[in-house]
């Protein structure tokens, strides 16, 4: 019972997500009251059905559900849903909208695809240490896709007002200086998130994968950390502001990519 | 009953025949009074504006009532000796309605999307609610009216993008940085221009004025009236990492920031954004200087041109705003056609019948089994009552629709017998009081955003 419950609401929400898109892309096309109002309703359904997904799953295998393929995908898209919620409830911004539920259904539509019975798991995982590191990977990886997506704003407003052009993403967009903020902010809250997340994977396989440091995984997302370190030095320590280390975001969540691309090599970051 | 107004705006009079025909505020009352004491008109309001004159009636016939304003602008600018007649246009009823919606919006004016209008029509509204030329219809019209402009203020982009140059300065501004306030500006030379935007800029938050000139006496005469500081022209480049903002209008015939000038302030600036104005002609800043990293330039073309789009921009909003006026011009006919004797009557004989039925029923079981005959002989009497009771009611409400406060008894025996409220009744309307507290608002097209 519990299992379907999480299929149904997971396509609830799937729905909620993707009707709230077309409305924040209508808004940010052209400003209405009512548009804005349908947008958030929409957004905060979604996520109260995402929400409910979870429980279900929660309640069907009787631990957090937080260790196969889909539940992963489906909780870093939840993480981002909830980033995003709280953004616009903070700031008021809307117009970002547009771009991050195409991330968050993404996320799920992915998820989807990976999708299987929580109770198939292999005890290999079924860990309070790798359940403390999956934890940390939601938020972390849903950190950075914020920042990925508030640094490509930054890039077309910096362009816009570079090439002197008035357009609909010239009037929409908020300053450099928020996006700017915006995307640092995301870098410096994910970043502790990472450390976790290698800290606890080091702490988990040292008796058991003692040569873990050779794994594909390891190595790549140490590469994503390094990355991002490098980001925040040269933005608060160095004078790269704006479209310079906009780029470097970008350099960061494209290794991101590449770190869900060695899962096909490792030989224990297998779900399941 | 009838909505009517009349009037010449910037559209249909040239400014000497609009200076011709103003009512300046002492005179206003007077001139309301006068208005209504014409034989077919009830109520009026005058909204008079440099850009604008129109007077606002309400009168029981349009032909009457069309004719009292004309006698009425007749007589306020006999004096001025120039002939108006060719200039006003008039409209009544839904048109007249419709109109006032349109220009408290601020779709009728010179620059659509300005802010004053509607505190100047509030203020008309008062003046007129003060001396008691308005009365029901016009107490809701306007009311309305300002939750109109109200609401294409709030629901569209009509206001929100600069339509003059210094304002569009800022507007770029805050493209760049979030908020103004803690940030500076340098002013590079003097102009009327480069000073009214760096007045805006203040306004808008900015601290810090740095003010430089080949003339350095100059340049210290105008920090006083910046509050800011003066710089010596020699070394001016050296002091501009200090400002977020720079704008440059020199009378200078060749360029007074170069790029390498700028990459050295940027150095100095670590990188933090500058945005830079350049408002002379010729220009005073390389146009190179625009592919510094983090550095924004905009010459004064290139504010025009955001300027025009600008305005494209409030054009496309003004058809959102349409379709908002005539929502309300749908909800307020709904509130007229209340008023109408006709249906009033109905309303008034479909309660009276209710009532009958109601009572009949009650007292049927007391009265046990009545026959045909009997039934039909209570129901001739109770009808009988009902019809007598109202028949001098119904024929004054009829004779008194042709008189010019005839609404007036329309509206009260709707309230006395309480005919709205079994359907869906009017909102109740607020205490008139509440008008009163507006900022008094002069000048109807300023650069208003």
């Amino acid at each position: 019972m519990e299992e379907k419950l999480v299929i149904i609401f997971f396509w609830l929400a799937l729905m909620a997500y993707a009707s709230a898109f077309i409305f924040y892309v209508y808004l940010f096309i052209q400003k209405r009251q009512l548009t804005s109002y349908l947008a958030t309703g929409l957004v905060l359904l979604g996520f109260a059905f995402h929400t409910a997904s979870f429980v279900a799953g929660w309640r069907s295998v009787g631990h957090i559900p937080v260790e196969g393929a889909f539940e992963t995908y489906f909780m870093i898209a939840w993480s981002m849903a909830l980033i995003y919620i709280s953004l616009e409830w903070l700031t008021g911004l809307k117009v970002i909208g547009a771009w991050v539920l195409p991330f968050i259904i993404t996320l799920m539509g992915i998820s989807w695809f990976r999708y299987e019975s929580a109770e198939r798991l292999s005890p290999v995982v079924q860990n309070s240490w790798v359940i403390m590191h999956v934890s940390v990977i939601f938020l972390s990886y849903a950190g950075f896709t914020m920042a990925a997506a508030t640094s490509v704003l930054y890039l077309i407003q910096q362009r816009q007002l570079k090439q002197r052009r008035v357009t609909l993403f010239f009037r929409r967009l908020p300053s450099l200086e928020v996006l700017d903020n915006l995307s640092s902010t995301a870098v410096s809250l994910s970043l502790p998130f990472m450390t976790m997340v290698i800290v606890t994977g080091i702490l988990r396989s040292l008796k058991q994968f003692p040569a873990w440091y050779l794994d594909p995984i390891v190595i790549s997302t140490t590469l994503t950390w390094i990355v991002y370190s490098v980001y925040l030095a040269l933005r608060y320590l160095g004078s790269w502001q704006g479209r310079r280390v906009a780029y470097v975001a970008l350099v960061g969540f494209a290794s991101l990519f590449a770190v869900e691309v060695m899962r096909s090599f490792t030989f224990f970051h297998r779900f399941g | 009953m009838h909505i009517l107004v009349s009037g010449l705006s910037h559209k249909t009079a040239p400014v000497e025949v609009r200076e011709a025909l103003t009512f300046p505020e002492h005179t206003l009352g007077e001139a309301l009074t006068s208005l209504t004491s014409y034989p077919h008109t009830n109520e009026a309001v005058i909204l008079s504006t440099c850009n604008r004159t129109e007077v606002y009636t309400v009168a029981s016939d349009i032909e009457g009532g069309q004719g009292d304003i004309a006698k009425f602008l007749n007589s306020c600018h006999e004096a001025k000796g120039c002939d108006i007649t060719d200039y006003l246009y008039q409209h009544d009823s839904l048109g007249a309605i419709n109109h006032l919606f349109r220009v408290v919006s601020s779709l009728d004016s010179m620059i659509v999307g300005e802010a004053q209008i509607l505190g100047q029509t509030k203020e008309a509204y008062s003046h007129a609610f003060e001396v008691q030329t308005t009365n029901l219809i016009f107490n809701r019209l306007f009311r309305q009216a300002f939750a109109v402009g109200k609401r294409v203020r709030t629901e569209t982009d009509i206001g929100e993008n600069a339509v003059s140059i210094s304002y569009a300065a800022v507007q770029l501004a805050k493209k760049v940085f979030s908020d103004l306030s803690g940030k500076s500006v340098m002013l590079v030379g003097a102009g009327k221009m480069s000073e009214l935007t760096a007045k805006h800029l203040q306004s808008n938050g900015v601290e810090n004025v740095l003010i430089t000139n080949r003339n350095y006496d100059k340049a210290v005469e105008m920090a006083k009236t910046f509050n800011g500081k003066a710089v010596r022209f020699d070394d001016f480049t050296d002091e501009m990492a200090a400002a977020d903002i720079v704008i440059s209008s020199t009378g200078a015939p060749h360029t007074v920031i170069r790029k390498d000038a700028m990459k050295k302030v940027m150095s100095k600036r670590r990188g933090r954004p500058i945005f830079l104005i350049d408002i002379a002609v010729p220009r005073d800043i390389e146009a190179d200087v625009n592919n510094v990293e983090n550095v924004y330039l905009y010459d004064i073309d290139d504010l025009q041109s955001v300027v025009d789009s600008n305005i494209e921009e409030r054009t496309r909003e003004a058809k959102e705003a349409e379709t908002i006026i005539k929502q309300e011009l749908q909800e307020f006919l709904s509130w007229v056609s209340s008023l109408e004797v006709i249906p009033t009557i109905a309303d008034l004989r479909r309660v009276a019948e209710q009532i009958r039925r109601a009572e009949l029923e009650r007292v049927g079981t007391k009265l046990g089994e009545l026959s045909a005959e009997e039934l039909n002989a209570v129901n001739t009497v109770t009808s009988g009552i009902i019809n007598k009771l109202l028949h001098e009611p119904m024929i004054r409400l009829k004779q008194s629709a042709g008189h010019k406060e005839g609404y007036l008894y329309v509206d009260s025996l709707r309230h006395l017998f309480a005919l709205d409220e079994d359907e869906e009744a009017p909102p109740k309307q607020k205490a008139p009081e509440q008008v009163k507290n507006m900022s008094p608002i002069k000048n109807e097209y300023g650069t208003g955003r």
